[in-house]
């Protein structure tokens, strides 16, 4: 192909929804349910208006009341969106207790550049594109600011492709400083802990526990899905680390917002059950792995109907946050241990690459001073071995960074030590109350998802017997060999 | 990994992130090219068919994040792969240091006898580059690579790396009838990203 083709093709005329985002596929459909819809909706914001009045104003309601759960449920109205967001979240209360800190940590780095700021700046006009609002360059500058400022504060991260889409989409909703409190709220709160740093290893152990509980909860669909060997992790990823931004259509993206922010990360894995439980036909009818990427892939733009997919979220037998976290606790260890051994392997390649220009280094030096071929050998290997050390020490002060400093950047309650599963533990100690509320249905099934709970433990360990022996290339493979 | 769907080839494409992966993948199915292209957080995943002569290769493309945190996820996208094509850009000369790495573990770790191209994208910022040619030029044949340099913004030569990779796949005469395509004929499937398409025929934006 010459350059014949004309560069810069701009997309064509792109339909916009109400929020400003380009439609999906779906949108006719979409647009017909919400003309039936548009009364229980205007019956839901009449109930918020009685119930901020009720409690005196907004600025009062509190968090955990049932009542609250169940108007946060029909969806927030969304001109309260923003203020209710941050009131849930806990983002005005951080914001109010550390004034200053935001604009402080901005003034304090301005004009540094790190590699998260360099990923930053690739990615800024890379975040909705196709949206007005970051058409505008003052916008563009608020979305680097609230991700250079978090980059700043917590070096464990620094920046994860997802976390554009995250600011982006809280600064249609307010301003810079609300945002990066509402972007540490979800980061360092509502989600596990390691998430989005550099390894991402709770985000791969939730990808399994996700896999699990697809088994328990919905076993025929979950088991055919996974007797495909389909790749899920590389789609369900996505909508966790994004929470479903760019994933569903705007409207069902928001409702899900809503819930995430007050019941927590245990609304990921009821949202997606209910993909999958709803769209169950076509799941079946998907018989091999490519179809079924495909189809999977697409599951969470067909789901227009916010109603009807948090009411199946809602209503899936579920699990308590407890079984969740003895999920994670389980499966952790064995995330780690591979994410340690592809390091291991990717050092090793990093330390091979630097052999060889040592090796090519000597030999063009052997070539010059053929005279002097002994002592150059014994020189260079020296040279050699103690390259290889520094590759090592390099990899490992790499990885030392991104733990250091994070405690005196972090103004956060939770201690950052290192033992994560402690903290997690604590982490959800917080909403303890609010899920045995929310559960008292779902511990009919405790006693069998304990007796399920076991199973995974004699597979695991002779899973793990045998990957031992399996090649690098399956670690990531699942471990479910008991479907 | 089996590989229930024998027709097709397993394409991978890694690469540095933001060096331009899903954008070739763009300009080779779809002929279009966006200056702002979103980063790819997970996997994108379509179904291509070119034909050359009397045979056609059906290519299961995969695109893949590119910031280094996401590479955990990699084994999983290059298991099985035939081919890959491993990016970087020409502006950028880490991005080169980068691709080596991934041709390195490809070649441990991948497929046996898996194909890889290395493409240095965005020629049409000739004047920024910092990769040179011939060193990328003498490191692929050192390492028995196939090299291109493209530009997915003008279209510049991305057609011919995706042709001369499928060349080297295991290919099927044009008419035979397929056993059970899936991919491509299951009913109620969304079409977009599972494109069919001639090449020969393609036109832009066909597909
Ligand atoms: N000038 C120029 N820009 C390009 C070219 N190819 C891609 N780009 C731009 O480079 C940026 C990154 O392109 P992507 O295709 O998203 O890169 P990627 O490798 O998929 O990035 P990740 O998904 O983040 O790993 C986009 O803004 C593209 O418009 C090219 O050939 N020339
Ligand atoms: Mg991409």
């Amino acid at each position: 192909m010459s350059n014949a083709n004309k560069p810069k093709q701009t997309k064509p005329e792109i339909i916009k929804d109400e929020y400003g985002f380009p439609i999906h596929y779906s949108w006719e459909e979409e647009q017909k349910l919400r003309e039936n819809t548009r009364k229980t909706k205007i019956r839901a914001e009449n109930q918020w208006k009685n119930f901020i009045e009720k409690e005196g104003g907004l600025a009062t309601i509190i968090k955990k009341s049932t009542q609250l759960k169940k108007l946060v449920r029909k969806g927030i109205p969304n001109e309260l969106r923003s203020n209710v967001w941050q009131i849930l979240s806990g983002a005005k209360e951080m914001k109010e207790a550390n004034p200053n800190y935001y604009s402080n940590l901005l003034n304090r780095y301005k004009s540094q550049v790190s590699k998260s700021t360099k990923q930053i700046d690739n990615d800024l006009h890379r975040t909705f594109p196709d949206h007005d609002f970051y058409r505008k360059q003052e916008n563009v500058d608020k979305l680097r600011n609230v991700l250079v400022a978090y980059s700043w504060r917590n070096d464990k991260i620094g920046y994860c492709q997802s976390m554009n889409f995250l600011a982006a989409f809280l600064l249609l909703y307010m301003n810079e400083e609300e945002a990066f409190w509402m972007l540490v709220s979800i980061i360092e709160d509502k989600m596990p802990r390691d998430y989005y740093s550099s390894d991402m290893v709770s985000s791969h152990v939730d990808l399994r526990v996700l896999k699990k509980l697809l088994l328990k909860r919905l076993n025929k669909i979950g088991s055919h899905i996974l007797s495909t060997n389909v790749s899920l992790e590389l789609i369900t990823q996505q909508w966790f680390l994004c929470v479903f931004l760019t994933c569903t259509p705007t409207e069902t993206t928001l409702r899900i917002w809503d819930a995430f922010l007050f019941e927590g990360d245990k609304m990921l894995f009821r949202i997606a059950l209910a993909l999958f439980k709803i769209n169950k036909k076509s799941l079946f009818k998907s018989n091999d792995h490519a179809t079924l990427f495909v189809t999977i892939k697409k599951l969470p733009e067909n789901a227009f109907d916010p109603d009807k997919l948090l009411n199946v979220a809602f209503k899936i037998k579920m699990f308590s946050r407890k079984e969740v976290n003895k999920l994670r606790i389980f499966f952790k260890p064995f995330v780690q241990e591979e994410l340690e051994k592809l390091r291991l392997a990717r050092t090793e390649f990093r330390r091979q690459r630097q052999q060889q220009k040592e090796e090519e280094k000597r030999k063009s030096i052997m070539n010059e001073n053929s005279n002097e071929n002994s002592n150059s050998n014994l020189n260079s290997d020296q040279n050699k071995n103690s390259n290889s050390n520094q590759n090592k020490n390099q990899n490992q002060n790499q990885n030392e960074n991104e733990n250091s400093n994070q405690n005196s950047n972090s103004n956060q309650n939770k201690n950052q030590n290192q033992n994560q599963n402690q903290n997690e533990n604590s982490n959800q100690n917080e909403n303890s109350n609010q899920n045995q509320n929310s559960n008292q249905n779902e511990n009919e099934n405790s006693n069998q998802n304990q007796n399920s709970n076991q199973k995974p433990n004699s597979n695991q360990n002779s899973n793990q017997n045998q990957n031992q022996n399996l090649s690098y290339s399956t670690l990531f493979a699942n471990n479910f060999s008991d479907i | 990994m089996q590989q229930r769907n024998q027709a097709h080839s397993k394409l991978v494409i890694l690469g540095q992130a933001s060096v331009g992966k899903s954008s070739l993948v763009l300009r080779f199915c779809k002929g279009q090219f966006f200056e702002y292209q979103e980063p790819t957080v997970g996997a994108a995943f379509l179904t291509q068919t070119i034909t050359y002569g009397d045979y056609e290769v059906k290519l299961e493309i995969w695109d893949t994040a590119g910031q280094e945190r996401y590479h955990s996820l990699a084994p999983m996208y290059y298991r099985g792969a035939a081919a890959a094509i491993v990016v970087y850009d020409i502006t950028n000369k880490d991005s080169f240091v980068k691709a080596k790495d991934w041709v390195k573990e490809l070649l441990r770790q991948g497929s046996s006898n898996i194909v890889i191209a290395i493409v240095g994208n965005k020629t049409d910022l000739e004047e920024s580059r910092t990769v040179e040619i011939s060193e990328v030029e003498s490191y692929a044949n050192e390492t028995n690579l196939l090299f291109f340099e493209t530009s997915a913004k003008s279209g510049s030569n991305v057609k011919e790396v995706f042709v001369e990779l499928a060349k080297k796949l295991p290919k099927v005469p044009k008419n035979q009838p397929q056993p059970v395509e899936q991919t491509q004929t299951t009913p109620n499937q969304p079409v977009d990203i599972s494109a069919q398409t001639d090449i020969k025929k393609k036109k832009k934006g066909c597909c």
